[in-house]
């Protein structure tokens, strides 16, 4: 009765935990500087058919006026990302100035429409993420139609934590991650 | 169905005492409260029978595909929760031969099962032979022969062939002893990195032949598997007039461009499968786009009969069936926090299940009916350190399967209901892992790139 098993137990990985995150109840992060490039080498960001603007659109400009394409517009960071806190999609007191230079621009310049992309940070988990992503950008675009943009002019994507802009488990990069970002598409208001 | 046939027991105390000292490994510093609970879910999957396989007789020059097969036959065996391998270092010093086993000396190594297999070349042929005996009657209770053709332009047959016909005897013997065929020739499905942006991949339950299945060029995520195996249900961001809109589409195994199944004017995700593969459950911003609120709805698999499940401000998302397809769990903020709830199809009955950890999310059920009490979930046990858990609606009790991870996600069932696909964090990259419903027989399954969001399907 020498019943002796050979079993294979549970083996217990010792993982370097990323250092913890703050938690919201913390003072919200300064807001990053001009954010890097979104990384390319693993998920580079989904980007629409690029076409050339209509020669309508800018018969529309004042003359001598500088009106840039829609590649133009994306390309050179024209409409600047805003930032959150962790777990949270409240607009933040400290990005409403980006807010409204961005619906300025938009007043501006009517040749395009206006895709708001919701993120997170890679903590927590991917569902809610993606839901939290979500509640961001449609956050956004409430504020920017606060300011006079029209609302059928916009559309609003979640991305959740699966494309950031900064790689790293670090407050800094977290904190580049936790955003909305702009981008201008083909088309007007519908 | 077959009714389950128990070789009689000779060992039960030996066997209590093993699987206890078993569930002591998974889990070395837990209580003696949460030590019986693993016990327990062991011991459900399915009362372990415990089974010897010797060396693989090789005849006329087979050694490597015989010893190929004994090793994937093992780990089959294994990983099935459903028995217990007797360590070889007891197996009794005989020789192999075509004649029949020595019961006698396999009954004192405690073997209620043993398994011979017989490999050998024929002409064009690789012939493999399994034999499954009962060791308290010497009786053979199954016996398998296997042809497969050697090509003209190889050495052997490939290793996909040879590995699926060890599980495919696996999944016999898997059948004969509880009635369901075993999950070895199974396949899950996952998002992958490993070849540039995020697309669809496919492999083998044990992490073999991985292979892309999605060129959407931009992003693929959230794959579902149907029960049967034929289809994958994904999230889509590929361009709709221009525009990244986020559907649902179904890559089917025949193959083509996967056609949009489910495209509203909100962000549909999150899709899942009834287990009798006849509704799909989804959420939705469709009725909440202006807010950004996330509703749960089923629908048929082609997208069509769409129904609303949840009416709700908050978010509700990341929904899964029950194996009778009549309720559906998911996870709701709508009393503060990320919880887990459980909902009728018809939308009453809202329950909230109280269930360890915070910030819960992906919920799964088990699909077997007779498991059907039990939820896999994501939970925080502190800060960003999230494990998978596993709580039972009836005793009402929660255990965390995994351990030492910085970030488990995901979970999935197998389509028996005992063993447990999910991601983890390891090493600054994230792979996918498998383990069985108590926490033991832990394996990895992907090496390159970052792999996520598994989802195991049937045969």
């Amino acid at each position: 009765m020498k019943a002796l098993l050979q079993r294979t137990g549970l083996v217990v990985l010792t993982i370097a935990v990323a250092t913890l995150a703050a938690c919201s109840s913390q003072a919200p992060p300064e807001p990053a500087p001009t954010p890097p490039e979104p990384a390319t080498d693993e998920a580079p960001q989904p980007q629409p058919t690029e076409e050339p603007a209509e020669a309508g659109a800018f018969d529309e400009a004042e003359p001598g006026s500088d009106v840039l394409s829609i590649q133009e517009i994306n390309e050179q960071g024209v409409l600047k990302t805003i930032y959150f806190d962790y777990d949270q999609a409240e607009i933040r007191p400290d990005q409403r100035a980006t807010l409204q230079a961005n619906a300025q621009y938009l007043r501006d310049n009517s040749n395009f429409r206006l895709v708001i992309a919701g993120h997170c940070d890679e903590r927590g988990t991917r569902d809610y993420n993606m839901a939290l992503g979500e509640r961001r950008a449609s956050a956004t675009m409430q504020y920017l139609v606060s300011l006079g943009v029209p609302r059928d002019r916009v559309d609003i994507i979640s991305y959740g934590e699966e494309v950031p802009a900064a790689d790293g488990n670090t407050e800094s990069a977290w904190a580049q991650n936790r955003r909305a970002q702009f981008q201008a598409v083909e088309g007007n208001d519908r | 169905m077959a009714s389950r046939r128990r070789l009689p027991i000779t060992l039960l105390v030996a066997a209590v005492a093993i699987a206890t000292a078993a569930s002591l490994a998974a889990a070395p510093t837990q209580n003696q409260q949460d030590q019986d609970i693993y016990l327990e879910l062991r011991n459900r999957a399915v009362q372990p029978i415990t089974i010897a396989v010797p060396t693989f007789s090789i005849i006329r020059g087979a050694e490597g595909e015989a010893n190929m097969l004994h090793r994937v036959l093992l780990a089959d065996l294994n990983y099935s929760m459903v028995f217990d391998l007797v360590d070889a270092e007891f197996y009794p010093d005989i020789e192999s031969g075509d004649g029949p086993p020595d019961f006698t000396a396999w009954r004192q190594t405690g073997a209620e099962a043993l398994i011979r297999g017989f490999v050998r070349r024929d002409g064009d042929d690789l012939i493999a032979q399994f034999r499954l005996y009962d060791v308290a009657s010497g009786q053979q209770i199954i016996g398998k022969v296997y042809y497969q053709e050697i090509p003209i332009t190889a050495a052997t047959i490939s290793n996909t062939e040879l590995r699926a016909i060890a599980h495919e005897f696996n999944d016999e013997a898997v059948f004969y002893f509880t009635g369901q065929y075993g999950v070895a020739s199974s396949r899950i499905t996952y998002v992958s990195s490993q070849r540039g942006p995020k697309e669809i991949y496919v492999m083998d339950y044990d992490g073999y032949g991985n292979q892309r299945i999605t060129n959407d060029g931009g992003l693929a995520l959230s794959p579902a598997y149907s029960p049967d195996g034929d289809q994958i249900a994904y999230v889509s961001y590929r361009l709709h007039n221009g525009i990244p809109n986020v559907d649902i589409a179904m890559l089917n195994r025949s193959g083509g461009v996967p056609p949009v199944i489910i495209r509203t004017a909100g962000q549909d995700s999150s899709p899942a499968w009834s287990p009798d593969g006849r509704r799909l459950v989804f959420s939705s911003t469709k009725d909440g786009i202006d807010i950004g609120n996330t509703e749960i709805y089923t629908s048929k698999p082609d997208g069509s009969d769409m129904q609303r499940i949840t009416i709700n401000s908050e978010i509700d998302t990341s929904p899964t069936f029950s194996p009778n397809g009549r309720e559906i769990a998911f996870i709701s903020t709508r009393s503060g926090g990320q919880h887990l709830y459980k909902i009728s199809i018809d939308g009453t009955n809202i329950r909230r299940l109280q269930v360890e950890g915070t910030q819960i999310d992906s919920p799964a059920w088990n699909p077997n009916p007779q498991l059907s009490d039990l939820i896999a979930y994501a939970a925080s046990e502190g800060g960003n350190r999230f494990q998978i858990f596993v709580y039972s609606l009836s005793s009402r009790r929660s255990v965390t399967v995994t351990r030492g991870y910085g970030r488990a996600d995901s979970p999935s069932w197998s389509p028996d209901g005992r063993q447990i696909v999910f991601e983890a964090a390891q090493g600054g990259r994230t792979h996918i892992f498998a383990i069985g419903l108590d926490g033991s027989r832990l394996r990895q399954l992907t090496r390159e790139g970052n792999n996520q969001s598994p989802s195991w399907g049937g045969r």
